[in-house]
């Protein structure tokens, strides 16, 4: 599994992906570290069939027991599946996750790690030198949903929002905005459910100052690209299996 | 148990846990034939009441079986409990070998990785636990094979008070007809336990192969 520094001062973040040993049938998912001297934040983990490979390309950057809080940003497979394998080779971690998925996402399994719930308004996760705040993304798609947004490095890691469907060995950043709509366009029409909601996130997210905006699926946005995104983003009609009845 | 006791995958070990729960369901008609057996025996006491002196012998084999289909369904009961027990560990053992088959995996990925060896501990940790629910699995199957085992001591006991039954049925003159047919009765429910039980041995058997 490909692993790149993206951001690197006195901590670093690091996304993983890009893993050519994955089943061919599953999709591609991008996992986030972010390391201090001696704590981790590992983000969205990933599911149960990369968790080998996930777990080798992390013994590269810190030691397990230096994993101290992961983060799920909703309860899908791709995201957290692979938690009853964390749950067994993390022996210092909490868990951060949304309050209404923690019913749920205990059927993956979960013995030792502790489950911090977040409340609906949000919260944050302080690493020593760094805190990083919990943003509510309710809808954004699933109904509890929450992103990552660090103020020092001004990234904002986006969970589905913004992810796209790449071909295997994509680059790391978006290099041609206007061609990587058609691989975004109908993931955020159809995964995305709300118009409200999505409008509600967007509101939100203009107050950061976001220099990267890292999502799960796909390329990673920078700079301009950002604002470009959240144009293009606002301007989408979503949840389109469903018509409205004005429609009909 | 040592070490290559828990690296030794598990060929299939799904058929595992199935064939402790199936144990479950092969005795679920267990319980039922016991209650047609405790039903019986209540007719044939009825029987030998009216049949007063001519069916004297027939109280004390009457009462015996009755005690033992009550018995028979106490230990169904009880080997319900213990297959679903066993079956539970038998999962967790299995995503305790898988995960520790992931580890393995990752271990080999990642052989010049810096911090390889922080995963040592939890691998550590992860046999231990092998350890100990191959040691509950062990246990539980012992302890089902003795539930077993009693089941089939009270049928070879009934057996042969069936059979003393019929001797008394014969004494029994006009009422030995309708005492002769609640004895083929008996027999038949009690055969029909014993394959239930000689299935579940079998199912048992198959379950703890995976494991040997």
């Amino acid at each position: 599994m490909k692993a790149t520094a993206f951001y690197e001062n006195k901590y670093q973040w690091i996304v993983f992906g890009r893993d050519p040993d994955k089943p061919k049938k599953i999709i591609d998912t991008n996992q986030y570290l972010l390391k201090t001297s001696d704590k981790a934040l590992l983000m969205d983990p990933g599911g149960v069939e990369i968790f080998s490979s996930m777990l080798a390309a992390v013994l590269h950057h810190v030691p397990v027991e230096q994993i101290t809080h992961v983060f799920a940003s909703h309860q899908d497979p791709d995201i957290i599946s692979s938690l009853s394998l964390w749950d067994q080779a993390l022996p210092n971690a909490k868990l951060h996750a949304p309050w209404l998925w923690e019913g749920f996402i205990r059927h993956f399994g979960l013995n030792n790690i502790e489950y911090c719930a977040i409340p609906d308004e949000g919260g944050k996760i302080n690493l020593d030198m760094v805190t990083v705040e919990l943003i509510p993304a309710h809808y954004v798609h699933s109904s509890g949903n929450f992103h990552v947004y660090d103020p020092q490095a001004k990234v904002l890691m986006s969970g589905d929002v913004g992810a796209a469907l790449e071909s295997p060995g994509a680059d790391l950043y978006v290099d041609d905005f206007e061609r990587h709509v058609e691989r975004m366009k109908l993931f955020h029409q159809r995964w995305m459910p709300s118009n409200r909601a999505k409008n509600d996130w967007i509101k939100r997210v203009r107050m950061l100052d976001i220099d990267i905006l890292a999502p799960q699926h796909g390329r990673l946005f920078k700079g301009d690209d950002v604002k470009r995104f959240l144009d293009w983003f606002e301007a989408l009609e979503v949840g389109i299996a469903v018509q409205d009845q004005d429609d009909d | 148990m040592n070490k290559m006791d828990a690296n030794k995958p598990i060929t299939k070990p799904q058929v595992a846990f199935v064939s402790a729960t199936s144990i479950a369901a092969e005795l679920a008609d267990v319980v039922q034939v016991a209650k047609e057996m405790s039903i019986s025996v209540k007719n044939a006491k009825a029987i030998a009441n009216r049949a007063g002196a001519k069916a004297r012998g027939f109280y004390p084999i009457t009462d015996f079986i009755d005690e033992m289909s009550l018995d028979t369904m106490r230990l169904v009961k009880a080997i319900n409990k213990e297959s679903l027990e066993l079956s539970r560990t038998a999962i967790a053992d299995l995503r305790c070998n898988e995960s520790y088959h992931k580890f393995q995996l990752a271990r080999a990925k990642a052989m010049d990785a810096k911090h390889l060896t922080s995963l040592d501990q939890p691998m550590a940790h992860l046999q231990d636990v092998l350890r100990d629910k191959r040691a509950q699995i062990r246990k539980k199957a012992r302890q089902l094979n003795n539930l077993l085992d009693e089941i089939s001591k009270h049928m070879s006991v009934a057996n042969v008070i069936i059979s003393n039954s019929r001797i008394e049925a014969v004494n029994a003159e006009e009422f030995r007809q309708n005492l002769e047919t609640i004895a083929d009765n008996l027999e038949v429910a009690c055969n029909k336990i014993r394959q239930h039980v000689k299935n579940s041995y079998r199912q048992l058997s198959s379950a703890m192969q995976q494991w040997s």
